[in-house]
C-alpha cells in the first residue's frame, strides 16, 4: 500500500490543478471553428482563417454584410483617368492595437515581404496586381537561387544577407508603390482592375505591425530565406507582439481550444463594433459543434452544411419547423471537368477530345434530381459557371440544359452509334463529402442516356490527395470539382479555362477564348466589358464545355436571428464579427 | 539493477533512431503536398516550390538529416558554438514546426495534449483501481451472491465493450439527452465521463485478478490463523488477505498505466478532449511531417520509460526476479 501513496498523491494533484483551471466568463458572442492553421493574414488562406483575419486586421477598404467596399483605414480614393493609378488617403485616427498609428509605410513595407516567396504567401496573386509586383517576386526568387548556390556556407550566408539588404531598394525601384506622406499612398496598376478596391479590401493586402515584426525577421541560416517567426503570433508575448489594426485583438489563442478576442479600444472606428468580445471554440468536426449549437454553447454555428443530417436540417427549415437555420448560395460551383486533351495519359486516344461527346455528356444531366433526391440539400441547379447574384451588373448565361434528345443528337454527331460504340467513360471523384451519391447518380444518368451508343461508364473513388495528383495530370475522362471565387469578378471564374491556368484540369485550350478574356481585359467600360465576359462564358457552358455545371454550393449557418443580428447572407460569406449585433435572450 | 537500467538506457537512443528512420520513410512516401490545402485553389508554382523549399520538403535526405540535428539539439549547439545571433524564441530542442498549424511549434503542441492525455489516464487508473479491488474483494468475499455475479457480469461487459461503444453510449444518455454532463475539456465534470469509459475495462480485469487472488488467498493457512486467533473479519480480509491478493494487481498497474495514458485515443475523439490522439489521427491525415515525427517519438520514448519502469518495479517488489 505504502508503494501506491506517491500515485495517489499525484493523481489528486492532477485532478487539483484540473479544478482551480477556473473558465472566463463567457464572451458576449461565443461561436465555433473546426480548424484554424494561422491568424498571419498575409498567410492566411482557409476561410476560418480569412474570417479572423478580418476580425484582427482591417486592410485600406473594408467591407459590409452585402459585400460592398465601404471604407478602412483608407477614408477615400482617386482614380486616374486611365484607371491604372489608385491614390489612397489614410486617416488620421487610425491605430494599432498598441496604441501606434498606423501608417502608409505599414502597408508598403508589408507588400514587399508579402511579394517574397519566402513565406510563400498563397495569395501572392493580389499583390500582384500592383505594377512590377511580379518582378520583384522573380527578383527575389532568383537572387534566393543563387544564393543557394553557393557552396561555402560564409559566403552563402553573406549573400543572404545581402539580398535582404538589397531588398528596399529594388522594391522601390521596380514596384509601383509610392508615400508621399505618412497617410498617402500611390498604388500603380500593371493594368487596369475593375474590382481593385475590393483586392485593396482583401486580406492578403492587410498591413503586418512592422514595428514590431521587423525585430522578429530572420535570415533562416539553412535555407537563406527571410522569415518571421510565428511565435510573434502568441498574445502573451512579453513584450505584446501580436497588435492589430482591426476592430478586435487577440486575448488569447489556446491551441485547438479557443480563440479569445476582444474589441480593440485603439480602433478608429470602435463605436460601430458590435460584440464587446467574441469566443471562438474548437470542435473536432461540424457534428460536435452542431452538438454544441445545440446546448447553447455557442451562440452562432456558421457553415454547418458538411453535418451528415443537413438534409433534415433544410427540410425542416423547408416546412416551418425551424427559424433558426439561414441557408444561401455559396460563391462556388461544383462541376465535374471533361478531359479536353486529344488522348489520355497512358497514350490512350481520348472521346471527350470531341466537342459533340462533351454537350452531349452535358444536356444527359437532370441537375434539378439531383439536388432534390440525390444532395437533398436543394441547391440551386445551375447549367452557368459564374454564380448567379452573387457579382453585380452581371448575368450568368445559361448553359445546355437537360434534354436527352437533342444530347443524343449530339452523340450521334459525335460519330457513335451502334456500329460504333463510346465505350467506357472514365469517371474519378474523391471520397467523402457525399460526392459518390452524386457520381453515381451522374453514371446512372449517362448509362440510361446513352445505352444504344455502348456507353460504359466506370466510377472510381479516391483519398483526395490521390484524386488531386491524378486529375491535374489529366488521367481521366470526367472528374469532380468545385471552385469557388476569390474576387468578386467573373474572371475569377473565367480564368480557369484560360490556356496553361494551373488549376485548368480539363487541358482546356481555346484560342478564341482567351482571345475573349483578353479583349474583356482591355475593355475599361464596365458594361462592355461585362457584356464581354458573359459572351466569352456563354461560349464555355454553350459550345465548348470543358466542364458540365451542376448546382451552386449552399451555405447553412444557424443561429436564432433574435439573439445574433447582422449575420451576412451574402455568396462571398464573409462574416464579420464586428458587424454583429447580439441581442440578450 | 544498475546494469539493467544501465543498457536500457544506451538502448533508448539507439531504439529512437530506428523508430525515427522507419517513420520518417513512411510518412515521406505518403502521396501529396502537406502544405497544400484540400479544396480550391493551388498557388504559383514558384510559390509551391518555396514551400516546399522553406521546410526542406523538397529534399529527403536534407530533411532527414535536418530534424535530426534540431529535434537532438545538435543544430543549436553548433550555432552557438558559431557565435551566430539566435532569434529570440529558439528552442534548444526544435521539432520543428507545423506544417498544417502554422503559428504552432511541434513542441508547443506536444506540451499541450501530453499532460491532458496524462492526466485522463491517470484519473482513469485511479478509478479503476478503486473500483476494480472493492469489487474484486467483495465479489470473493460474499461468493456466488448476487453482489459476486454482478460484479462479474460488469465484469464481462467492461472487458468485452470496446471503449468507443461505451463512450458513445455514456455520451449519448448523459451528455445529449440528459444533459447532465458537458461534453469538452477543463472543468471537474468534464472529467467524469472520459475517466469512467476509460476506467472500465482496467477496472474490469482489476477486479477479476483481485476476486481470484482474494479467493486463492482466503483459503490459505495463514487467514485461517488469523481467523482463529478471533480477528475481526474486516481486518483479515482487508488487512492480511488483500495485502497479498494485491500483488498481481501491482504487476497488471504498470503496463495498465501505459496503456491508459496512451490509449485514450478513441476516448479523446468520442469526448472531444484535446489530448494526444486527435494528432496522431490529424497528423497522418495532414502529412503533417513534424508533427508525426513529434508525436511518435514522444510515445516511443514514453513507452519504452514506461517499460523500464515496470521492470524496476518488479524487481522492487519481487526479489525473485533477477536483474
Amino acid at each position: 500500500m505504502r508503494l501506491l501513496l506517491p500515485v495517489l498523491i499525484l493523481v489528486g494533484l492532477m485532478i487539483g490543478s484540473l479544478m482551480l483551471n477556473r473558465p472566463e466568463p463567457r464572451a458576449e458572442l461565443t461561436t465555433g471553428y473546426i480548424s484554424v492553421e494561422t491568424l498571419d493574414p498575409q498567410i492566411a488562406r482557409a476561410s476560418e482563417d480569412i474570417r479572423i483575419a478580418y476580425a484582427l486586421f482591417e486592410g485600406l477598404y473594408s467591407f459590409d454584410n452585402e459585400f460592398n467596399t465601404v471604407p478602412g483605414v483608407a477614408s477615400s480614393y482617386d482614380l486616374s483617368d486611365d484607371h491604372r493609378t489608385w491614390t489612397f488617403h489614410l486617416r488620421a485616427s487610425a491605430r494599432w492595437s498598441d496604441g501606434e498609428p498606423v501608417t502608409a509605410s505599414d502597408f508598403t513595407r508589408s507588400w514587399m515581404i508579402g511579394l517574397l516567396p519566402d513565406t510563400s504567401p498563397p495569395y501572392i496573386e493580389f499583390l500582384q496586381y500592383i505594377r512590377g509586383g511580379a518582378d520583384f517576386t522573380k527578383w527575389a526568387t532568383e537572387r534566393l537561387k543563387q544564393v543557394n548556390a553557393i557552396v561555402d556556407l560564409a559566403e552563402r550566408r553573406a549573400a543572404a544577407q545581402q539580398r535582404v539588404d538589397d531588398m528596399p531598394a529594388q522594391f522601390h525601384n521596380i514596384v509601383g508603390v509610392r508615400t508621399p506622406d505618412d497617410h498617402t499612398i500611390v498604388v500603380e496598376l500593371e493594368r487596369p482592375v475593375p474590382y481593385f478596391l475590393e483586392i485593396a479590401a482583401s486580406w492578403p493586402l492587410f498591413p503586418l505591425p512592422m514595428h514590431v515584426i521587423d525585430k522578429l525577421m530572420q535570415v533562416d541560416p539553412g535555407t537563406g530565406m527571410l522569415r518571421r517567426d510565428p511565435q510573434w503570433i502568441k498574445p502573451d508575448n512579453d513584450p505584446p507582439t501580436m497588435i492589430s489594426n482591426g476592430p478586435f485583438e487577440l486575448a488569447a489563442w489556446k491551441f485547438k481550444r479557443a480563440i479569445r478576442m476582444q474589441a480593440n479600444p485603439h480602433y478608429w472606428n470602435a463605436d460601430a463594433v458590435g460584440p464587446e468580445s467574441v469566443e471562438l471554440r474548437n470542435y473536432s468536426d461540424m457534428y460536435a459543434m452542431y452538438n454544441a449549437y445545440h446546448s447553447g454553447g455557442i451562440d452562432i454555428a456558421l457553415g454547418v452544411t458538411p453535418v451528415p443530417f443537413a438534409p433534415e436540417i433544410v427540410e425542416a427549415q423547408r416546412a416551418g419547423k425551424r427559424d433558426d437555420v439561414h441557408q444561401f448560395n455559396a460563391y462556388g460551383t461544383y462541376y465535374y471537368a471533361c478531359n479536353t486533351r486529344p488522348t489520355l495519359s497512358d497514350g490512350r486516344p481520348n472521346p471527350l477530345a470531341n466537342v459533340h461527346a462533351r454537350r452531349a455528356l452535358a444536356m444527359a444531366i437532370d441537375r434539378q434530381l439531383i439536388v432534390d433526391s440525390v444532395t437533398r440539400l436543394h441547391q440551386q441547379a445551375t447549367t452557368g459557371f459564374t454564380p448567379t447574384g452573387a457579382i453585380r451588373g452581371y448575368d450568368t448565361p445559361t448553359g445546355l440544359e437537360y434534354n436527352l434528345e437533342a444530347a443524343r443528337a449530339e452523340m450521334r454527331a459525335a460519330g457513335y452509334g451502334p456500329g460504333k460504340p463510346f465505350g467506357p467513360l472514365l469517371m474519378i471523384y474523391n471520397t467523402g463529402g457525399g460526392h459518390d451519391l452524386v457520381a453515381q447518380a451522374m453514371a446512372r444518368m449517362w448509362e440510361q442516356a446513352f445505352a444504344e451508343f455502348g456507353l460504359e461508364p466506370q466510377t472510381e473513388a479516391q483519398e483526395w490527395k490521390v484524386f488531386i495528383k491524378r486529375r491535374s495530370a489529366g488521367n481521366f475522362m470526367v472528374a469532380r470539382g468545385g471552385w469557388f471565387g476569390d474576387y468578386t469578378d467573373p474572371t475569377t471564374f473565367l480564368d480557369l479555362f484560360k490556356t496553361g491556368n494551373g488549376n485548368n484540369d480539363s487541358g482546356f485550350s481555346d484560342p478564341k477564348y482567351d482571345a475573349m478574356l483578353a479583349e474583356a481585359a482591355e475593355t475599361l467600360d464596365p458594361v462592355q466589358r461585362f457584356d464581354l465576359l458573359e459572351k466569352a462564358e456563354a461560349y464555355i457552358v454553350r459550345d465548348r464545355l470543358p466542364i458540365v455545371p451542376l448546382y451552386y454550393y449552399s451555405i447553412i449557418d444557424l443561429y436564432d436571428a433574435e439573439h445574433v443580428s447582422n449575420v451576412s447572407t451574402h455568396p462571398r460569406n464573409l462574416q464579420m464579427f464586428a458587424r454583429m449585433k447580439v441581442h440578450p435572450k | 539493477m544498475t546494469r539493467l537500467i544501465f543498457w536500457r538506457l544506451v538502448q533508448l537512443p539507439l531504439l529512437l533512431l530506428v523508430i525515427y528512420t522507419i517513420t520518417f520513410l513512411l510518412a515521406w512516401v505518403m502521396p501529396g503536398n502537406p502544405l497544400l490545402l484540400d479544396e480550391t485553389r493551388r498557388p504559383p508554382p514558384e510559390i509551391e516550390e518555396a514551400m516546399l523549399a522553406q521546410y526542406n520538403l523538397d529534399d529527403p535526405v536534407t530533411f532527414y538529416f535536418q530534424y535530426l540535428r534540431d529535434a537532438t539539439g545538435v543544430g543549436y549547439l553548433a550555432r552557438r558554438l558559431e557565435g551566430e545571433s539566435i532569434p529570440p524564441h529558439a528552442e534548444v530542442f526544435n521539432l520543428g514546426p507545423s506544417l498544417k498549424y502554422k503559428d504552432w511549434r511541434v513542441s508547443e503542441i506536444i506540451g499541450d495534449a501530453l499532460p491532458v492525455s496524462i492526466q485522463l489516464g491517470a484519473a482513469a487508473i485511479l478509478v479503476a483501481l478503486i473500483t476494480g479491488v472493492a469489487a474484486g474483494v467483495a465479489g470473493a468475499v460474499w461468493r456466488d451472491s448476487i453482489i459476486d455475479t454482478a460484479t462479474l457480469s460488469i465484469v464481462l461487459i467492461g472487458i468485452s465493450l470496446p471503449t468507443f461503444v461505451t463512450g458513445a453510449v455514456l455520451l449519448v444518455i448523459f451528455c445529449l439527452n440528459l444533459q447532465w454532463l458537458p461534453l469538452g475539456w477543463g472543468t471537474p465534470a468534464q472529467l467524469i465521463l472520459p475517466t469512467l469509459t476509460l476506467s472500465l475495462p482496467f477496472a474490469a480485469y482489476i477486479a477479476r485478478l483481485t476476486r481470484l487472488g482474494m479467493i486463492d488467498v482466503l483459503g490459505s493457512d495463514f487467514v485461517r490463523t488469523a481467523r482463529a486467533k478471533g480477528l475481526a473479519p474486516r481486518r483479515v480480509v482487508l488487512k492480511h488477505a488483500l495485502k497479498v491478493a494485491f500483488l498481481p494487481v501491482l504487476s497488471f498497474l504498470g503496463p495498465a498505466a501505459a496503456a491508459a495514458m496512451t490509449g485514450s485515443f478513441v476516448i479523446e475523439q468520442v469526448f472531444n478532449i484535446p489530448g494526444m490522439g486527435q494528432h496522431f489521427v490529424d497528423a497522418v491525415l495532414n502529412k503533417d511531417l513534424f508533427l508525426i515525427m513529434g508525436v511518435v517519438l514522444t510515445f516511443s520514448s514514453l513507452l519504452i520509460v514506461f517499460n523500464l519502469l515496470v521492470d524496476i518495479a518488479y524487481g522492487l517488489v519481487d526479489p525473485r526476479i533477477e536483474m
